[in-house]
């Protein structure tokens, strides 16, 4: 079962989705090729009194790129959060909790896709402007190697376990969000009449409890500073993000218990 | 062996509105139930507390023995009063969606009705009547081999020939060992094919008797002592 609300799940959200991300790999190109064209010499010969039409439509299209860049990341999410709550709480939720599949699965699945399209976009977004920037020339191939060269002389790769812990951060905190979604919406459908209120009531709620969980917990480990000898910018890095990866976990399967038990034991739609 | 669907001391509360009001009573298969009430009377919600959309506030639903869960979802096949599909699929993928979940669910049923209906397949739900697609709502839930199916207001907002149209679908594909539990406030359309009234009044089972006993002992009608009933 859990392999079927997984099939259907992509298949809801990977149609906007897909667009959003198939509209960002066909503006990246021609956005970056005009900007190309228009920064070189050839456009000069149509300048009219220091006024250049090219050069206008270079700010335009370097805006559509920004515009398509930032839209398919933040649009990415926007639309997987309304995909979950209308599913979840509004009359689309009559069908979601009449399935004869546990509640558990129900979350797992949209909490997975979610996560996976969220990975995905930001990827797509990654080499997007890695393709943008090339077409550019900010970088070539060649400069690669010394661009490496370059990260061993400053002594980067030492770096590398604090690298991976900003990666899990990252990772462990989307899982989170994505858990704290599912959690308001759990909690805030239940205020009568008001379920969208209600779960923005509770997703702030619960951003305040986790930041200030997360101050105290910085605090804390700030104080290993305190009996160091010396320390580096890889101890800085470790000891902001281990206390921000334990509560993402800790935090994630508190949001889990809370919105299996609330959507199994206290629907209200 | 247990009833087909049983209520035990049912009570449901919006905030300070009391929606049902110590709500007994129980059903036994092969029966065909009206759940009649005027407006804001307490259907809807008996019918979401069955299907466990809806959180009792003190008293239980048993179906077939056991509170709604995995194997009642299974067992019971639920019409809702308003659309709730996705609008984005067409018939074959809400078919194929149906087919999934539902192991009870006879796809060549389903089709046939359509067929009947002079359907495409591929049409989207965005692109359908209402009327239309409160029939395909209705064909999905009525192509389920299940032992209770939850109608809510079915022949609500629809003309004389689509009422019809949707009676004679409920009576010709339901599994006849089971039972349907009807709700509606239109009862002349649907008096002929019970078997048993629920009369909700302000949240509390005012009556549940079978049509002949209404008959027998009021003489008269479950239309006319209906409009007694609820004469405003």
């Amino acid at each position: 079962m859990l392999g079927k609300l997984f099939k259907h799940e992509f298949r809801t959200t990977g149609r906007y989705i897909v667009a959003l991300l198939a509209l960002l790999i066909v503006v990246t190109p021609l956005t970056a090729l005009y900007l190309r064209f228009s920064t070189s010499d050839v456009i000069d010969r149509f300048t009219v009194n220091n006024f250049n039409i090219f050069q206008i439509f270079s700010v335009i299209s370097a805006l559509v790129y920004v515009a398509a860049l930032v839209s398919v990341v933040t649009a990415t999410t926007i639309l997987l959060i309304y995909n979950i709550y209308k599913s979840m709480v509004t009359s689309q939720g009559y069908l979601t909790h009449t399935l004869p599949v546990p509640t558990s699965y129900i979350i797992i699945s949209k909490g997975v896709v979610m996560f996976v399209w969220k990975i995905l976009s930001v990827i797509v977004a990654f080499i997007s402007l890695m393709i943008f920037t090339y077409i550019l020339g900010v970088w070539n191939f060649d400069n690669i190697a010394a661009f490496i060269k370059e990260l061993r002389k400053l002594n980067f790769f030492a770096y590398m376990p604090s690298m991976i812990l900003m990666a899990a951060s990252l990772i462990f905190g989307t899982i989170q969000k994505i858990l704290m979604y599912f959690a308001s919406f759990a909690v805030g459908h239940r205020m009568n009449g008001h379920p969208f209120l209600g779960s923005v009531i509770a997703y702030i709620a619960g951003s305040f409890i986790l930041s200030i969980i997360l101050a105290i917990a910085n605090t804390i480990a700030n104080f290993a500073f305190l009996y160091a000898d010396s320390y580096g910018l890889a101890d800085t890095i470790d000891i902001m993000m281990i206390p921000a990866i334990i509560i993402s976990i800790a935090s994630s399967v508190v949001f889990y218990i809370i919105s299996v038990y609330m959507f199994k034991n206290k629907l209200n739609i | 062996m247990a009833p087909l669907l049983e209520c035990r001391t049912l009570t449901k509360k919006y905030g300070n509105t009391l929606a049902l009001n110590n709500v007994s009573f129980t059903l036994e298969k092969g029966r065909i139930v009206g759940l009649l009430g005027p407006n804001a009377s307490g259907k809807t919600t008996l019918i979401k507390l069955i299907n466990g959309l809806l959180t009792p506030t003190s008293g239980e639903v048993l179906i077939n023995g056991m509170r709604p869960g995995i194997e009642s979802k299974l067992s019971v096949a639920y019409l809702p009063d308003t659309m709730f599909l996705n609008d984005w699929m067409n018939v074959k993928q809400l078919i194929n969606y149906y087919s999934d979940f539902y192991s009870n669910f006879d796809v060549d049923k389903a089709y046939d009705m359509l067929k009947r209906l002079n359907l495409d397949e591929k049409m989207r739900v965005k692109a359908m009547s209402k009327g239309t697609k409160e029939k395909v709502q209705l064909i999905l839930t009525m192509s389920r081999d299940a032992d209770l199916y939850c109608l809510d207001e079915p022949i609500g907002g629809v003309d004389p020939a689509s009422r019809d149209y949707i009676l004679s679908t409920i009576l010709n594909n339901y599994n006849e060992n089971g039972s349907i539990l009807i709700s509606t406030h239109l009862i002349s359309d649907v008096e002929q094919i019970l078997d048993d009234v629920l009369m909700i009044r302000f949240g509390c089972l005012y009556i549940h008797k079978t049509v002949d006993e209404i008959r027998e002992e009021k003489h008269m009608s479950v239309d006319e002592l209906f409009r007694e009933v609820f004469r405003c």
